[in-house]
């Protein structure tokens, strides 16, 4: 396949870390967290497999496109619409996490309103760009901003802080049986194999995926996975760990620089996975705007030759993104995301379902 | 027409028309040559017509030469000779410093112009230690001599055209046919046809015109004085415009990194080379975010820094009357001023103007506590990372995004320098440069991996 798609892979599965997934995972960590992460893992990367293939037999198309060419319209409709909102959220979760995160631990004087703007700002210009620069720009964050991960990660997992026992421990657990919700939740990482739903617009060529494409994304993800869940756990201990609300802002906040001009390595965290949100709130969000842009077409709002739609939903998105982040409360946004993330699985579904109905209009 | 008689032999009708329309200009010459049944005349501008070439070109073998008809084959057959243009253009290749001679009312035009701004200059603006150290000169004949003589191959074309302001200056289009990307020459090409200026004065304002936006603050083409620099953008496929009369051609279309490219790069060893290219990136970083940064840290999150730097920090700041980012701004305004000065002052004047500005007012305004001794620091170190950045415009461009990042950081904290920052990134991203995307990561087969908007 080519870089673009393992960028959107690999920006959700970074993602996944900002966003309350560990949370939800940790909590369940005494109910079969670790059964959950193996099958989501298992599911995710099959998921990631048939899109994959899916969409490498119609190069240069995405989905919008495929379902008006090959379906009927009270299917596709409703099916892109539920889609662009799904996607919406997903920014939104990431969106509002983050505004939460540094509200609580880079400037804790400002108002939510200020570190909303700084972010939607720049997301807004980001979610008009043209799908093509969107790619560039992840690439480029993701260029900047990877290697000072790698570094926080040889960091974590060379800190002698890192107790192993309590992984150890944590992995005795695996003889529960999967919860729901730690199970949809750790498919969240999985979902940006989906980006590709708008971003196949672009990847014109036919990509090889095989065998060894796919190992390399599994073998980043159960990575990514296995940091997600165990990391935590290996800092703050296996029994404290379902009372903390943020658990990988603790874990990194209890790993030091001796010699850094950065002496606390939660800054860099911070910074680091400011720059990857804003990518993934850009990438969802843009999707968003071309899924809705694509079955609402507005033509009297027309100015200087340019169609305003997109412009709108964006204004529409910028206004419930700012009451809902002011209106929710941590706990509210919890137990939201994972009724959100309960809800993947009809994404899925749908996703899979309409690509069938591809297929066999494709055929017929 | 002519009458062979007696006396005074009348030139052609179009020539008293022509010099009647370029009177009362003093320098105009309408001259008949006449001996025994031999006849011609010469019209043209004495200003910029060389007149010894003029005399052992043209006059002297008219009088040596048998007849009419031998001196008429000779004129044809010289290399001076230029295509005769339509009626209405005759009067601009006049003022270029080319002269109309007529024999046996047979039309010629002559080239014969003297140009006074042919010598070529020294690099003053992009210099380098092991490169060329001569530049362009300000005449476009000679700059061609130039790019040709370094540049020996077919494959370079040169197509010259005159463009319709009131300077009616020539320009030149110069592009390698065989690495060339087709649709940009076209796209060039279109824009010069379209272009609609009422005076052309020399690459810098040139080159605007070529821009569709009118407010940019990136520049879309590079300026450059450097005939290395010429050729090096010409193999890798470039455009490149030269204007008459301007030492500087323009290349286009640019990328971002093309900024940041200078040519001692080329002529040094691998790891130096890599080395003082790494070096200027860092000064790219620093000059954008460390005033912002300043502010971020001090006033937002000092707690971000070890604690013994960040006390230093602090301590530094301790008898400093007003909140950082003023203190900053004040400091960037004084530095861009210096900056300013020493470059509309006289070479001799402009070191005093440093000395003091630098030295004595950065001593006095510390001591004062107007500003913190490592705001002192930041302010020096932006400054001299801007002059890092080898093309002028792109630490012009810089100068001013650095003051959009200051005023982010200074609404949203250190959060704010790191948005700002990728919001600059995002933004060049998202440019084109005549159809070409401005900044993104150079790589192979990028074409193919993912292609542009077909919208």
């Amino acid at each position: 396949m080519n870089r673009f798609f393992y960028y959107l892979i690999l920006v959700n599965l970074i993602t996944n870390i900002i966003t309350p997934v560990p949370r939800i995972l940790l909590q369940e960590s005494k109910n079969g967290a670790v059964t959950s992460l193996i099958i989501a893992f298992i599911v995710g990367l099959f998921l990631t497999y048939v899109v994959a293939t899916f969409f490498n037999k119609f190069p240069g198309k995405g989905l919008p496109e495929l379902l008006k060419e090959y379906t009927p319209k009270w299917f596709s409709y409703p099916t892109l619409f539920y889609m662009s909102i799904m996607w919406y959220v997903a920014g939104l979760l990431t969106l509002i996490t983050f505004t939460f995160l540094l509200l609580r631990y880079l400037t804790p004087q400002m108002s939510i309103y200020i570190v909303l703007t700084s972010f939607l700002l720049i997301a807004a210009y980001g979610v008009l760009m043209k799908t093509r620069s969107v790619l560039d720009s992840t690439e480029i964050i993701l260029f900047l901003f990877i290697p000072i991960i790698v570094f926080l990660l040889i960091e974590a997992y060379r800190s002698p802080e890192l107790n192993w026992d309590f992984v150890k421990v944590a992995m005795m657990h695996v003889n529960h049986l999967p919860g729901y919700n730690a199970f949809t939740a750790s498919l969240y990482a999985f979902i940006g194999v989906a980006n590709l739903v708008i971003f196949n617009r672009n990847f014109s060529m036919k990509q090889k995926f095989g065998l060894k494409q796919l190992m390399l994304i599994g073998a980043t993800g159960a990575f990514i996975l296995f940091t997600t869940y165990f990391i935590p756990i290996g800092f703050i201990g296996f029994d404290s760990i379902k009372d903390i609300i943020y658990p990988w802002i603790s874990t990194t906040d209890s790993i030091r620089m001796r010699l850094g001009v950065i002496e606390r390595v939660i800054y860099l965290f911070l910074i680091s996975f400011l720059a990857i949100a804003l990518a993934s709130v850009i990438i969802h969000w843009h999707i968003a705007v071309q899924l809705f842009g694509s079955i609402i077409h507005i033509k009297r709002l027309n100015w200087k030759e340019k169609n305003l739609t997109h412009y709108l939903f964006v204004i529409i998105f910028l206004i419930v993104g700012v009451k809902l982040t002011t209106y929710l409360t941590e706990y509210q946004l919890i137990r939201y995301s994972i009724f959100f993330f309960n809800t993947l699985p009809i994404l899925y579904a749908l996703l899979l379902i309409s690509m069938v109905a591809v297929k066999r209009g494709a055929k017929s | 027409m002519t009458k062979k008689s007696q006396g005074e032999p009348t030139p052609p009708d179009l020539m008293v028309e022509l010099a009647g329309k370029l009177k009362p200009s003093s320098d105009v010459q309408q001259i008949p040559l006449q001996i025994e049944e031999k006849q011609a005349f010469l019209l043209y501008l004495k200003t910029v017509v060389d007149g010894l070439q003029l005399q052992n070109i043209v006059i002297k073998p008219f009088f040596e030469l048998s007849s009419e008809r031998h001196f008429e084959a000779y004129v044809n057959s010289l290399p001076n000779k230029v295509k005769m243009p339509a009626k209405e253009e005759l009067l601009i290749e006049l003022t270029k410093g080319n002269v109309l001679l007529v024999i046996q009312d047979r039309f010629v035009l002559l080239d014969l112009r003297k140009v006074n701004s042919d010598t070529v200059l020294q690099t003053t603006i992009e210099p380098t230690i092991h490169g060329p150290q001569l530049a362009l000169s300000e005449s476009l004949e000679t700059n061609i001599n130039l790019i040709r003589q370094r540049y020996h191959d077919s494959s370079l074309k040169i197509e010259t055209m005159q463009l319709s302001d009131q300077s009616h200056r020539s320009i030149a289009i110069l592009y390698d046919e065989k690495v060339v990307k087709k649709s940009i020459l076209k796209a060039v090409k279109k824009k010069l046809n379209q272009l609609d200026t009422p005076l052309v004065q020399s690459s810098g304002d040139f080159q605007l015109y070529l821009t569709d936006k009118k407010f940019t603050l990136f520049p879309n083409t590079i300026i450059t004085e450097r005939p290395d620099r010429i050729i090096y953008n010409l193999t890798g496929g470039k455009v490149v415009l030269l204007v008459d009369g301007s030492p500087h051609s323009i290349v286009l279309p640019v990328v971002f990194f093309d900024f940041l490219v200078s040519m001692e790069d080329v002529y040094h060893a691998f790891w130096i080379a890599k080395l003082t290219i790494l070096l200027r990136y860092i000064a790219l970083v620093i000059c954008i975010t460390l005033p912002g940064l300043y502010v971020a840290v001090t006033s937002y999150s000092p707690e971000v820094f070890r604690t013994e730097l960040a006390l230093t920090v602090a301590g530094s700041r301790i008898g400093v009357p007003y909140p950082s980012f003023i203190e900053v701004l004040f400091m960037l305004v004084f530095i861009e001023l210096l900056t300013e000065a020493s470059i509309r002052l006289p070479k001799a004047i402009s070191a005093t103007a440093t000395t003091v500005g630098g030295l004595i007012l950065g001593t006095a305004v510390t001591e004062a506590a107007l500003a913190s001794n490592i705001m002192i620091i930041v302010v020096s170190l932006v400054a001299i990372s801007t002059f890092v950045i080898p093309v002028n415009e792109m630490s012009y461009s810089m100068r001013i995004s650095r003051l959009f990042l200051l005023g982010y950081a200074s609404l949203f904290g250190l959060a704010g320098v790191i948005l700002g920052f990728l919001g600059i990134i995002i933004y060049l991203v998202n440019r084109e440069s005549f159809g070409e995307p401005y900044l993104r990561i150079v790589a192979k087969n990028r074409e193919e991996e993912a292609k542009g908007d077909n919208k």
